[in-house]
Formats: structure tokens, sequence, C-alpha cells
């Protein structure tokens, strides 16, 4: 683990990455599916609901500099609740990677590779995770800290060199669906904030415990920020009440991109660019997910877990029948899991763990004797 | 390790707190640790005023790239994805590849084999023949070649850029390197477009990270991120290097006196 520390700005970027991953895929258009022209507001809303809930987090987080959500269940509940919390955020990682890359694979088959196998797109993936997998966690951190900028370069590309296309009546009704739909309803997209379960993770791979705070703040503002620019380019390029855009939306969307008759159809170049910060989240993910089980079975060295974990991911990737199946588990079912799975139970965990920490510290002074005897003559 | 015959080089990288080994027999010194910048760097950009230097040193990393993607981006747009091409462009080049025999990638092989073999060629032909081989082999392989229609014109353009940006290259280790390497894209675009090109890049770049120079983060600058003093990427004025690099972890980090301008005072 030691060579596998992270800095500052790599552990931004491997939260960061996480909120990229998915809206490339879908995640805009199911944002927009829930609150249609109020998702701005509705973002920001939710944004400031997450801010107040990871202070909340980096404060739980604080009697446990350097450790794991894992290490933290096993503190709380001993071996046997560290080995079931281990298992869901092994299921939780293994799924969303799984579907994202499924997603990922139709759409990039559907656009450009019609007649091949989707099956060989996805073992393409697999290949390329399994060889570059084979190095720390700090390698996939660093790759990850040079391709985040050039993405984010991308999307506001997308977003400035649209705005012929962009039309800002789309925003109207400002409230979309009304007050219920917007601040009620609209709390499920919660669920957008995905990379939030990273952070749970991170603490033992950083080089400096201490910037954890630091980590969390920036990492939710930049999330924010980027959400909120990748909903814009949707909604003010296409309107929500057709469908249009149910293929990587951000891709349909630079499609429209021209500058004079010479640079046109400049989406193949984000495309590449894109599938590299792809990559990084599912090797980030499958070294997550290796080093969870690593730690719940105690064993020495995680690298023949390689292959079976990328296997396994590969397995569950073909396991829905069609793209509608896989379109509505990333839309729907994934959103769910980060909710109960990424904030409620967490957070569960880690008050459980403070309150039994303050518990513990308070009944040792009292064994201790720390409390004043008058002694009166 | 960096490997040099040019003893200006070599002081200069020794007062800067490498480490320098001079083998009996050989007529190279050895330099450690080496980091990808050291391999874009040419000892001329100390003498240069650094505007000219940088801008050189980026006509380099983009040679690099030119060397290791051009021909595998070629072929992958072509094949996959042909929208990216302005439609005159397009035309021409479907024009030009309708009575080439061979599908791109076997052309393109070809191609860049007879390149390497010209270039070999040319480093054993006796001096005043080797203008001659030169020509002989660009007109015969390119002019005649395109004549009789085993390749078309355009792809000699790429494999001719190719090659001249490997020249651009200022270490030939690290532009073998490279000249092995964009094999692997060529066959990657192939197969698979920019899906094929990225995953390679990503793959590239993972073993590039990973790897170390005695220690020393093989990317460092870019990965990971840290303030370096010194020679980083982007060379500073001259009044700015007073520091030797950070990652060597030299006993005496300042070079020499604050030297920022000086003749000012």
């Amino acid at each position: 683990m030691n060579n596998s520390r992270i800095s500052v700005p790599e552990a931004i970027s491997v939260i960061l990455i996480v909120f990229v991953a998915h809206t490339l895929v879908s995640l805009p258009k199911s944002l927009l599916n829930v609150t249609s022209s109020a998702t701005i507001i509705n973002l920001l809303y939710v944004g400031i609901i997450m801010f107040f809930l990871v202070l909340l987090i980096v404060k739980l987080f604080k009697g446990f500099a350097g450790q794991d959500i894992i290490d933290i269940s096993s503190f709380l509940g001993g071996p046997v609740f560290q080995k079931i919390v281990g298992m869901i955020f092994i299921l939780y990682f293994i799924f969303s990677s799984s579907i994202l890359l499924r997603n990922f694979c139709e759409c990039l088959k559907t656009v450009y590779y019609p007649m091949t196998s989707l099956f060989f797109i996805l073992l393409t993936f697999i290949i390329a995770l399994c060889i570059s997998n084979n190095f720390s966690f700090s390698v996939t951190a660093k790759i990850n800290l040079i391709i985040l900028p050039i993405i984010f370069i991308s999307i506001l590309f997308i977003f400035f060199a649209n705005n012929q296309n962009l039309s800002f009546e789309n925003m109207t009704p400002i409230l979309g669906n009304g007050l219920f739909d917007t601040f009620v309803t609209g709390l499920g997209n919660l669920g957008a904030f995905g990379g939030i379960v990273f952070l749970y993770f991170i603490s033992p791979y950083l080089k400096e415990p201490k910037k954890f705070k630091r980590i969390a703040m920036i990492s939710i503002g930049l999330s924010i920020i980027y959400l909120i620019i990748c909903v814009a380019i949707i909604l003010l390029t296409f309107t929500f009440l057709l469908k249009v855009d149910e293929i990587m939306p951000l891709y349909s969307a630079a499609r429209y991109i021209e500058f004079g008759s010479f640079f046109q159809r400049l989406e193949s170049i984000l495309l590449l660019i894109w599938i590299i910060g792809m990559a990084c989240y599912f090797s980030i993910t499958l070294h997550i997910t290796m080093n969870i089980f690593k730690n719940i079975t105690n064993i020495r060295n995680s690298k023949p877990l390689l292959v079976p974990f990328a296997l396994l991911m590969l397995s569950i990737s073909l396991l829905p029948s069609n793209y509608s199946i896989s379109k509505y588990l990333e839309t729907d079912i994934y959103p769910r899991l980060v909710i109960w799975i990424g904030l409620v139970l967490s957070t569960l965990i880690l008050l459980l763990a403070y309150l039994k920490k303050r518990i513990g510290k308070f009944s040792s002074s009292l064994k201790n004797g720390n409390v004043s005897v008058n002694v009166s003559k | 390790m960096l490997a040099t015959e040019r003893p200006d080089k070599a002081s200069s990288y020794l007062l800067n707190g490498r480490v320098v080994v001079l083998v009996n027999g050989s007529p190279y010194a050895l330099i450690m640790p080496a980091v990808l910048n050291d391999f874009l760097s040419s000892p001329d950009d100390m003498n240069e005023k650094p505007l000219f230097a940088n801008f050189l040193k980026f006509i380099r990393g983009f040679a690099t790239f030119l060397t290791l993607l051009l021909p595998g981006l070629y072929i992958a747009i072509t094949s996959f994805h042909q929208e990216l091409l302005p439609t005159e462009l397009l035309f021409s080049i479907l024009a030009s590849r309708e009575n080439v025999p061979f599908p791109s990638f076997v052309e393109i092989f070809l191609l860049e084999i007879s390149f390497e073999l010209i270039r070999e060629a040319g480093l054993r032909v006796p001096s005043p023949l080797g203008p001659t081989i030169g020509i002989v082999g660009a007109l015969v392989l390119g002019q005649a070649a395109v004549s009789a229609g085993v390749v078309s014109p355009i792809l000699v353009i790429v494999v001719a850029i190719t090659g001249i940006s490997s020249f651009a290259i200022p270490d030939y280790s690290f532009g073998l390197h490279v000249r092995i390497t964009r094999f692997i894209f060529i066959f990657l675009g192939y197969l698979c477009g920019f899906l094929g090109i990225a995953l390679g890049l990503f793959v590239y770049l993972s073993m590039m990270a990973g790897t170390t120079s005695f220690g020393v983060p093989y990317m460092t600058g870019v990965s990971p991120l840290e303030k370096v003093k010194g020679n980083t990427y982007i060379l500073p004025p001259i009044w700015k290097r007073e520091y030797r690099s950070t990652f060597l972890r030299s006993k005496k980090e300042k070079k020499q006196a604050n030297i920022s301008m000086k003749w000012r005072d």
C-alpha cells in the first residue's frame, strides 16, 4: 500500500471521474426525466443538501483518519459485520461498473460498430483493464489526473461551440413540473452523486490523510458545477419533451458542432478522450473492489483476483438481454443504490461508529478515575 | 537511462545532480535517473532563448505524438470514423484507394516496413552512395508504388510525415521505442478504430506512469503532479534556473546564488 499513496489532486480526480463516467452515458437525461426544465435549480438544491451531508461525513470520519468504511464497520460490529458491509460494497461496485460498461458499449455499438458483436467490444475493455490493473492504484490515479482536465475542457468546448444551438426558452417553465416534483420528488436526484461512495474508500490511499476534508469539499463543489454544465448542454440544446438523445446525450449534442464546412462532426475525437476516461473509472472501481475483498478475506496479495473480478464484471455486463433492461438498471436502480447504500447505510455506519467511539472514550475516562472526589475532614 | 556521446550534455546533467556512468570501451555516457522530459530535451535548448527553446520542445513533443499515433489515427478514421474528414477530402481518399488491391492495414504496414528498411539501409551505406539510395528509395517506393497502384498517394504522405517526425525526436532509443509502439497502434486502429487507440493509449500511459528510473517516476512533473523546481517540461528563463530538480533529492538544491535579474541593481 505504501507505493499506492495518492496526492490531493489525484484523490479529487478519482472522485470526479465517477461523475464524468456516468454523465457521459445517460445521467443528464435521467436527471431531466425526473425534474424536466427545473433540473438546474434542482441540482443546486440537491447540491446544497449533498454539501452539508459531505460536511457531516467528514466530521464523522475525523476519528478514523486513514481508515476506510470497511475498517470502521469492523470497529463497529466486529469481523462478521465487516464482511457483510464489504460484500455489500463489492456487489455495489461490480454492479454499477458492469451496468455502466454494458450501456457504454451498447452506445458505441449503435454509433460506430453496428456489425460487431457486443461481446467483443466488452472484451476489449476487459483486456485493457486486466493489463493496466497490474500496476498500482496510484498509477491509475495519475492517468486519471492527466485525462480529467482534458475531459472537462471537452465538455466546455461542447457548451461554447454549441452556442448557436442553445435555446434558453428550454429552461421554461422555470419550476418544471411544479414545486413538489422539483423539491420533493427531485430528491431522487441525490442518486447522481455516486462519487461520494468513493469518498469512503479513499482515506487509506492518501499521502496526507489530514487533507481529507479539503478533498471532499473540492470534489463536491466541482461535481456540482460539472453536473450543472452537462445538464445545461442537454437542456438548452434539446427540449426535454422529445426523446431524441437517448444514446449518449452529450455525444448527440457534440454532433451539432461545426466550424465552416471543413470542421464538422468532431464528436469522434471527443469520444476518443471519453473512452480513456471511462477506462480510468472502470480501472479504479476494479482496484477498490479487489482491495475490499483483500481486506475482508485477509489475503496478502490481491493480484491473482484481477482476472476473476474482471471476468465477473464481463459476465454481469452480459446478463441484461437487451439495451432497455440495462438502461433501466442504470437510470432507475443505480441512483437508488447510491442513495440507500452510498448515503443512508454508510452515514448510519459512520454515525454509529462515531457514537461508539465517543461512548468508549467517556467510559474509559470514567474507569481511569477522572472523577474528582471531595474529602471532608 | 539516457545515453549520450556529447560531453557537454553529460557534464550539464552531472552538474545538475544526475549520476553519469562511463564504461571503458563504450563511447556512451549513461545518465541516470532519466525522466520523460529528458528524452524530449536537447542540450542546445539551454543556449537558446526560453521562448525559442520551448517552441522547439513543443515541436518535438508534437513530432512524438505524430510518430506514435498518425498512422493509427489515419487507419481508424478511414475505416471507422469517416465523418471526421471533410467531404471533398473523403472523396479524394476514396478515389485514390479505388485501384489499390490491398486493405488499408496491409498498405500501411508495407509502406512503414519499407520506410524502416530505407532508414536502416541508409545508416550503413557508404557516404558517396547515401543520398542516391535515399532518392532512389523514395522515388521507387513512393512514386512508382503509387503509379503501380500498390499504395494510395495519401498514405505516402502519412508515412512520410510519420518518418520525418520520427527524425525530430532527440533521443535515438526513445525514437526507436516510439517507432516500434506505433505498429501496435496501427493494429489497434485497424481492429477497433478510436476505441482501440484510446484503450491502447490508456494502457501505454499506465505503463509510462508505472515506470520508475532509479526510484524517480518516469513522468515526473505531469504525474505525480507536484511542483518540481529546476528544468521541467517548460524551460524557465535563465534567471530562474537556480535550482536543481526536486526529484533528485540532491544535497545542495540550489545550483548557484540568487541570480534573479542582478543587472537591475
